[in-house]
């Protein structure tokens, strides 16, 4: 069943945390009138917006929401404007299923983050349910699953979830419920990084291999990680979704400062997943660092594109709205020019 | 390398550990950063790990060399014995001690001398030379004339030592400017033959008595490659000091002749002078002033008082002492004034000799038979003369009594009686145009033994004889050849010059009223070659006395010249009561002032009776003046630096007179001079003054006077820090990426 997306989340039963921690008003408003489509034609148990190989299923009417400038003007209801002189856009539901499994890395280095906790949560919240004062990559890839989620599920599409570091960490099996959003949520909010697991590095291919033994349908797997890894452990794990016929979206989540490394001061720098301190004046190891960090991503995009995903670099200093519309508008573009081109 | 700051170059050098401190503080202090992208920076370290490693060496390099380098600097390091022994130049100490008369002085009657503080520096000095490295040292005394007691520089430093020990303060005043210049002549001759460092060393307390700034120094450092002066410092106290800076009878001859009786009445003029900050004070100075003779005969003794006003610094006092004639039959006596002693002794003590005669020889070379004139308009020059110095002999018929005995000599046998002429007392020229070469001769032997010589102009002219008497007589007068006839008689000055009459000035205006000159003989000639008795109300001199320093081939002995004729129709002074006592006076004084005795300042060459040959010790310490002294051309053979009596005695070992030589109390001037007046003052040397340190101790002081010639390095070490400093800040801007982190961007 549809939510209501009008009424704001946080005013719903609050799970275990307050959710509009993670899914900010504001990015839901840039979100939810968006459609989030699947690159490829997934099955789909009934038939629906997208092209899909089960035919004979029909197409039941939703709701009808307030047209925004982007939407496609094929969907307006003229009788409508007919009637009241108001642009509104008349939604289906269901025209297709869409499994969208998030992976959402809890290793060590999500952990870090330069950002202070109220700044990021943009509600005047000063300190994290657990008491950091600092807004994480885990806090902002969380916040991004459950966006990712919540549009998903708007859609009636199914979504699950895995939280991960060198094992999976937590799962929610895939679901078009409501109340999957709450279960979704909860997992986010009360898997937090376990520092016992501190030295332990992510194991993205035991991961992958993991969740492709729970899955027999086609989905769209969403990695949601610094991807501080090697790189050809993670080629190897798209290497498996590709073969597995599964679609992707890497989501890189970064600090500004772990891309820019803007320090003055000598201090030693411990690492958070095991590694021996180091000792050093950044502003002498400064360039080198930027190279090394700058092959890192190119090779971690040249992979993404080699097995034909999409990759999204996000910062923990941006908002998530502008990112992932962009990003989900591109791909309407590309669905769409599957569709009718 | 040696340090002038050894303390401060210790703690600098210390320093250096500052930089490595705060590299480990700061590595301890800092929070540890938890980060995420580890992978990455091991894997940025790993590719930098070598340049990173080298840059901090070079960083903290730099930064403890530059500590190091200012810590050098300020510890003033020389390149001194204990790094370049091997290479170091033979020193050449010259040791001047003060030993003048102010270097006797005390602050107290219990405290020591400040001699006794320039040995102890002096001592020093020498304990800082090596003589197995061909260090030697000269020894100089500076109590004039200076002495080189070590002339040529020795490496027998203990021996050296053994005479520094052994000197003692004198009498004289310092002669630095002679010191300087025995250092130039052996400074010349040492250097020049081994090299060497040529080291000054003027250790003085450089009062106002040592140090008289108004001798200029002239270089000392002619010759010499490498020379360094040292001072020690100037004192910093001023003491209260009287001298006694002259004791001078009014009349120079004692006689014992028909008028004295049991005791001779002298009166002594004595003059005092005080310096120090008693100046400022009212006080009394006590004298005590005997006159002594023979020696078994207790001196006759006076005590006087004589008071100080407030800032006056300078004050005389007349003394009479009756003194028994019984003490006068030694024939010569010596007047001793004493005060209390204070801060310099020697200038508490002044001794004046004094000639004793029963009578006065006075030759009159005057032509005819003096004093047997029977009417006014027959008296000649000669007439008046005899009756001037011999006024009773008319009374009592005898011209060989009373104290002045009269013998009358024809000038044109004058060379006949020529013993007779030059054993006189005083010669009297009543017609020097009739003398011949021998009569001269006979004149000037009398004139060098010391005799008074007078001349008298003849009543007529032309006036040739001057010519011959500055020929004969060693003066330099010019007498006009006619004389000059105001126009109306001219009266004489109420002043008087000199001090020959000095013993009528009370009476002499009153004497001078009534005489008048109608004709005189203009006097010039060389300025300060003679000097006026008695002028004219116009200011033309007629009775003047030449000055026996005037010319070198001067006689001892005193010539006055009268510019007017005994005669009437020059002038009426024969007739008026004046001519007797100025005729007396001027024999009396004249002969007493070139008298076998005399007096002497110490340090200063005395000019003796040309028969003299030799001085022998009559009152003084053995140990400190010669107890014979010969005597060569009228000047002794050695120096007389102290206080003492001696007797001038001829080849034939008769006494010619004594000789007092007294503390030259131009030396004793208490008053502290600045160090800036004496570093101006021996610039002259041609080398800036370097001052010893006030502790002047064996080791630190004479240490540090060592060193602080040596070659300077601090200069070039702070430049070397400077550049150094310069150096790092690049370094540190360099190899901290500062920039090159502010221009590069982050990671897409």
């Amino acid at each position: 069943m549809p939510d209501e997306p009008q009424k704001p989340v946080h005013a719903e039963r609050p799970p275990e945390v307050d959710a509009s921690l993670y899914l900010h008003p504001q990015t839901l408003a840039r979100l939810g009138s968006l459609e989030l489509r699947a690159k490829m034609i997934v099955e789909g148990f009934s038939a629906g917006q997208h092209r899909s190989p089960y035919k004979g299923s029909s197409v039941e009417f939703a709701q009808h929401r307030p047209y925004v400038p982007g939407d496609d003007l094929r969907h307006l209801d003229w009788k409508v404007f007919a009637r009241t002189d108001k642009l509104h856009l008349k939604q289906h539901q269901q025209e297709t299923h869409l499994d969208l499994v998030l992976l959402v890395d809890s290793s060590g280095s999500m952990m870090y983050g330069s950002r202070s906790f109220e700044d990021a949560s943009g509600e005047g919240v000063k300190a994290s349910p657990d008491g950091r004062l600092h807004w994480s990559k885990f806090d902002h890839a969380t916040a991004l699953a459950a966006a990712l989620a919540y549009i998903t599920l708007r859609q009636g599409d199914r979504v699950g979830l895995s939280v991960y570091a060198h094992e999976i960490q937590a799962i929610i099996r895939r679901s078009s419920s409501q109340a999957t959003w709450r279960q979704i949520v909860g997992a986010l909010a009360t898997h937090p990084i376990d520092p016992r697991h501190r030295g332990l590095k992510a194991n993205l291919v035991r991961v992958v291999d993991e969740t492709l033994s729970k899955v027999r349908n086609k989905c769209l797997v969403a990695i949601i990680s610094d991807l501080f890894m090697d790189l050809e452990e993670f080629r190897e794990a798209l290497a498996r979704l590709r073969h597995a016929g599964h679609d992707a979206l890497v989501f890189q989540v970064l600090d500004r400062r772990e891309t820019e490394f803007d320090f003055d001061d000598a201090a030693p720098f411990e690492g958070l997943e095991g590694e021996a301190a180091l000792r050093i004046d950044p502003r002498a190891i400064r360039r080198a660092y930027l190279d090394v960090v700058r092959e890192h991503l190119a090779g971690v995009q040249k992979a993404v594109r080699a097995m034909g995903f999409d990759y999204h670099q996000l910062g923990t200093h941006d908002w998530l709205g502008p990112p992932l519309a962009a990003f989900v508008a591109r791909r309407n573009a590309l669905i769409k020019r599957s569709k009718y081109g | 390398m040696s340090f002038l700051n050894p303390i401060l170059a210790a703690v600098g050098a210390s320093c250096v550990a500052v930089p490595i401190l705060i590299h480990i503080l700061m590595r301890r202090r800092r929070t540890p950063i938890a980060w995420g992208a580890m992978q990455f920076l091991l894997e940025a370290y790993r590719r930098q790990r070598r340049r990173m490693r080298l840059e901090q060496i070079l960083l903290l390099t730099a930064r403890c060399l530059l500590v190091l380098l200012l810590a050098l600097a300020l510890g003033k390091p020389v390149l001194g014995d204990a790094g370049l022994a091997a290479g170091r130049r033979a020193r050449i100490a010259f040791l001047l001690i003060d030993n003048s008369l102010t270097a006797s002085a005390t602050a107290g009657s219990a405290s020591e001398a400040e001699l006794e503080h320039l040995k102890a520096r002096a001592a020093g000095v020498l304990a800082g030379l090596d003589a197995a490295r061909g260090d030697r040292a000269a020894l100089i005394a500076l109590a004039g004339p200076a002495e080189a007691v070590v002339g040529a520089p020795t490496s027998d430093l203990s021996g050296v030592g053994e005479l520094l020990r052994g000197l003692r303060p004198h009498d004289s005043r310092a002669d630095i400017p002679g010191g300087l210049a025995l250092v130039r002549s052996a400074i010349t001759q040492a250097t020049r033959e081994e090299g060497g460092t040529a080291e000054v060393y003027v250790l003085s307390a450089w009062r106002e008595g040592s140090a008289d700034t108004s001798v200029a120094i002239t270089g000392a450092a002619q010759g010499t490659e490498r020379l360094r002066v040292y001072a020690s410092e100037p004192a910093s106290v001023e003491l209260d000091n009287t001298a006694i800076t002259d004791v001078t009878p009014l009349r120079r001859v004692l006689l014992t002749g028909a008028e004295a009786g049991d005791a001779v009445p002298t009166r002594f003029r004595v003059s005092l002078a005080r310096h120090g900050p008693g100046v400022h004070t009212a006080d009394v100075t006590t004298l005590d002033l005997g006159v002594g003779g023979a020696a078994d005969v207790a001196p006759s003794r006076t005590r006087a008082t004589v008071p100080w006003p407030v800032g006056q610094w300078t004050t005389s006092a007349i003394v009479t002492v009756d003194v028994p004639a019984k003490n006068l039959a030694a024939g010569r006596v010596v007047a001793t004034a004493r005060i209390d002693r204070d801060a310099v002794a020697g200038d508490n003590v002044f001794c004046r000799p004094l000639d004793v005669r029963d009578h006065l020889r006075v030759a009159l070379l005057a032509p005819g038979s003096p004093g047997t004139a029977a009417t006014l308009a027959e008296f000649t020059a000669g007439d008046w003369l005899a009756l001037g110095l011999s006024p009773d002999a008319g009374l009592t018929g005898r011209r060989g009594g009373g104290d002045v005995r009269l013998e009358v000599v024809e000038p044109s046998r004058a060379g006949a009686a020529a013993g007779l002429v030059a054993e006189s007392d005083a010669i009297v020229l009543a017609r020097p145009d009739l003398l011949d070469a021998e009569a001269w001769s006979a004149v000037r032997t009398g004139a060098d033994r010391g005799a008074l010589v007078i001349v008298i102009p003849p009543p007529q002219g032309p006036h040739l004889w001057p010519d011959a008497m500055n020929q004969r007589l060693g003066v330099d007068l010019t007498l006009a050849r006619e004389p000059e006839a105001p126009a109306a008689p001219v009266r004489f000055s109420a002043q008087a010059g000199g001090t020959l009459l000095e013993s009528l000035s009370a009476e002499l205006p009153d004497l001078l009223q009534p005489v008048t000159v109608t004709r005189v003989l203009p006097v010039s000639g060389t300025p300060g070659a003679w000097e006026p008795i008695l002028s004219l109300d116009d200011g033309r001199p007629v009775i003047v006395v030449a000055q026996p320093t005037a010319r070198a081939d001067a006689p001892r002995g005193l010539v006055v010249v009268f510019a007017v004729s005994l005669d009437v129709a020059w002038t009426d002074l024969p007739t008026k009561p004046l001519m007797v006592p100025l005729l007396q006076e001027i024999v009396r004084q004249g002969v007493g002032r070139t008298g076998g005795s005399g007096t002497a300042v110490a340090g200063t060459p005395p000019t003796l009776a040309p028969a003299a040959a030799e001085l022998s010790l009559v009152a003084g310490s053995e140990d400190s003046s010669p107890g014979i002294v010969g005597v060569a051309q009228g000047r002794p053979a050695a120096a007389l630096r102290d206080a003492s009596v001696y007797a001038a005695r001829a080849a034939s070992g008769v006494t010619l007179g004594l000789l007092a030589v007294n503390a030259d109390t131009n030396g004793s001037y208490t008053r502290t001079r600045s160090r800036e007046e004496i570093a101006r003052w021996l610039a002259g040397t041609g080398e800036g003054v370097r001052w010893l340190d006030e502790s002047g101790g064996a080791s630190g002081g004479d240490w540090k006077a060592r060193t602080d010639d040596l070659p300077p390095i601090s200069t070039p070490l702070l430049a070397g820090a400077l550049l150094l400093a310069i150096g790092e800040a690049f370094l540190g801007r360099f190899f901290s990426h500062a920039r090159s982190a502010a221009r590069t961007g982050g990671a897409p």
